[in-house]
């Protein structure tokens, strides 16, 4: 045997040896995600393969549906006003709600990162209290707050800031406020998080660079938190799409949102078919707007590269 | 002597043989409930000790007077385990999304719209007459306003009504729906939107000559009454008991058709705040028909319970403390109940039901239904 054949020998011989290995090392992040990925399937996939299916049965007289197949449902979503103007009406709001809590959360991060210790645990504290209580327990606190009988008419009353009681209720400003509240906590601990990992004396740096405050949040701070602020952005925009007690119960009569749709269909109207439909709307739209954040992250780190 | 001996031994065998097979039949009787699983209803106070119960009641303050004026003494008589959960119309979607041989709960509380969505899904189990002996005591109103296969199913309990609840201080005595529409109550009601066949109900009520329902039970038909209901000023309308009650303390609104359950808690908990009345028209109502739910495990307690339901004490127990109307035609009308119903003809004058044929007729459009009302929001809302 040649001394070229030998080499050529050994080297079949690893490269045997080395195809299990690499077969081994190509499953090992497969069997790592395994349990997570079952779980999903099971818990997530599964409901939502049976809600789709279920968006396409028949809904003929009393029963609930009727197991058939027809896109009846999702021809009335488009062509059916209340429908489509729920779609519309949940959007908006849900995108506002989400701004607002981005906004006030990024300010209420901002001044827990760059003050006092102190500070971080009032704030936090603060922040946590929204969620110990449960959502219907927080609309009551609304419900006392806002009308005119409340606290915020009699307080501004009594301050002699007004001359006559006043309602907020059942306005989309109590709705927007009300939900604003509910997701605030997780954008505020979302963009303190990112916060945590930014080294404070890039803003010194930025200082001694001769850059004023604007300057530096715009040229250091919003690269560095960008990708917090589109996750807790996802989020409250996600929360706020899907929660429909509080926006009925502190929003006005007309304020109807897909969750309220999903709820009346699914409940009260015992129609489970188009009840499904409007839920896979909203996961669809949901599954958008998280395709839509990992294109602008991606973005946004190539931009901070 | 022999045959003597041999009488003497035969009696003995005999009375030995009588004696076994009497104590053999005592043994049995007294074990049956043991041995066969379950004694008969009027001798059942031990055979169900410790069973478990579970039964839907309307959601709010009838839960409540339900379970401390039905449930508790039940469970005090009986030794059982009975409980109550409040519930409306998540109802037929939770025994319908449940396992057939396993529902979330035994029994349940239905009105018309409860009821014919379940029959049609064949949710609720046939009531055996013969192991409820207290239903001789109820009004034929009950099965004269529901079509006889429905009637199988089922107990009737009671029933509620609409009523016009006006604040005090308004000056509007609650004699006529036709005040929902004066000026004085102008901007400052609050109506049903959620169970807006209740609201729908009222002027189909005013325009029939009879007060009868038939009118809103097709869209084509219905529209002159969607018509009407255009022409109010409503501050807000509620889609529940809670709501309803939020908006008249805040004084967001003064006046409310009202349903008879919660009329009660405003009647104790504010009293002189409100007045209210069953209007001279007549009112939109419902029967309360408790159902045995398919696959419950607990059929017999079932049936135990539904006569408990139906005998005198419960009903007079729970119609002191409500403004509900009960099945039996032979209890004590409390005082705060003025111008409770004397007779079947009372009920049919008062108590207007959305049958459940017509049940039938709106569900067949009842997305033009709802849109419809949908709009009526719009307009009259603000």
């Amino acid at each position: 045997m040649s001394g070229a054949q030998q080499v050529t020998s050994a080297g079949h011989r690893d490269a045997m040896l080395a195809r299990p290995a690499m077969k081994f090392e190509r499953l090992v992040p497969w069997a790592l995600v395994a349990p997570a990925l079952v779980i999903a399937l099971v818990f997530f996939g599964l409901p939502i393969l049976n809600t789709l299916r279920m968006s396409f049965n028949l809904h003929v007289d009393q029963r609930v549906y009727v197991p058939g197949f027809t896109l009846d449902q999702y021809w009335m979503l488009v062509k059916n006003p209340i429908f489509s103007g729920s779609i519309l009406t949940t959007v908006k709001l849900s995108l506002i709600c989400a701004f607002s809590a981005v906004t006030i959360g990024y300010g209420f991060a901002l001044l827990v990162w760059i003050g006092p210790p102190l500070w971080r645990v009032g704030f936090i504290g603060l922040a946590l209290c929204p969620l110990l209580i449960s959502e219907i327990s927080i609309i009551f606190g609304w419900w006392m707050f806002f009308p005119k009988t409340g606290l915020l008419s009699h307080t501004l009353l009594s301050a002699g800031l007004i001359e006559d009681r006043f309602s907020l209720m059942y306005t989309e400003f109590a709705a927007l406020v009300g939900l604003t509240y509910l997701t605030l906590p997780f954008s505020f601990f979302i963009i303190l998080s990112i916060l945590d990992g930014i080294d404070k004396r890039l803003l010194e740096a930025s200082s001694d660079l001769g850059a004023g405050p604007l300057t530096t949040f715009r040229e250091v701070m919003l690269p560095l938190t960008w990708p917090g602020m589109l996750v807790a952005f996802a989020h409250a925009f996600i929360w706020a799409m899907g929660t429909y007690a509080t926006p009925s119960a502190l929003g006005p009569d007309t304020l109807w949102t897909i969750g309220f749709l999903v709820q009346e269909q699914m409940l009260g109207r015992h129609n489970w078919p188009m009840a499904s439909a409007l839920a896979i709307v909203l996961v669809v739209g949901v599954a958008s707007i998280m395709l839509l954040m990992r294109r602008l992250m991606a973005r946004g780190g190539r931009f901070h590269d | 002597m022999d045959i003597n001996n041999k009488t003497s031994r035969l009696n003995r065998r005999r009375f030995i043989r009588s004696v076994a097979a009497v104590g053999a039949t005592t043994g049995f009787a007294l074990a049956a409930p043991a041995i066969i699983g379950r004694a008969g209803v009027a001798s059942a106070k031990n055979s169900f000790a410790g069973e478990n119960l579970i039964v839907v009641s309307w959601s709010g303050n009838y839960e409540r007077v339900f379970r401390e004026t039905v449930i508790e003494p039940f469970n005090a008589e009986f030794g059982t385990k009975a409980e109550t959960i409040g519930g409306w119309d998540q109802i037929v979607s939770q025994i319908q999304a449940a396992p057939a041989d396993n529902p979330p709960f035994d029994i349940t509380v239905t009105d018309e719209y409860v009821a014919s969505a379940g029959l049609a899904g064949e949710l609720y189990v046939k009531t055996d007459r013969a192991a409820i002996p207290n239903l001789e005591a109820v009004y034929p109103w009950f099965h004269e306003t529901r079509p006889q296969d429905a009637a199988q199913y089922g107990i009737p309990f009671g029933g509620g009504s609409a009523v016009l609840l006006v604040r005090n201080s308004i000056g509007v005595t609650p004699d006529s729906w036709k005040h929902l529409w004066g000026e004085k109550l102008a901007g400052r009601i609050t109506l049903d939107s959620g169970a807006w066949w209740y609201t729908l109900a009222i002027p189909a009520i005013l325009k029939s000559p009879d007060g009868r329902l038939d009118a809103m039970y097709n869209i084509k038909t219905a529209e002159p009454l969607i018509a009407e209901l255009e022409r109010l000023k409503v501050a807000k309308w509620f889609t529940d008991g809670a709501e309803q009650a939020n908006l008249l303390v805040q004084e967001e609104a003064d006046a409310a058709m009202s349903y008879s359950s919660d009329t009660y808690t405003f009647l104790r908990e504010q009293p002189g705040e409100y007045v209210f009345g069953v209007p001279r028209e007549g009112t939109p109502a419902w029967a309360e028909w408790y159902m045995k739910v398919r696959g419950t495990k607990h059929g017999e307690l079932a049936d135990l319970f539904m006569n408990y339901l139906l005998a005198k004490e419960t009903q007079e127990r729970f119609l002191a403390n409500s403004m509900q109307f009960v099945a039996r035609s032979d209890v004590q009308v409390p005082d705060h109940w003025n111008g409770y119903p004397a007779s079947n003809e009372d009920y049919h004058r008062m108590f207007q039901v959305i049958t459940m044929q017509g049940w039938d007729g709106i569900m067949a459009d009842y997305q033009a239904f709802d849109d419809r009302m949908k709009q009526v929001i719009v307009k009259t809302t603000g």
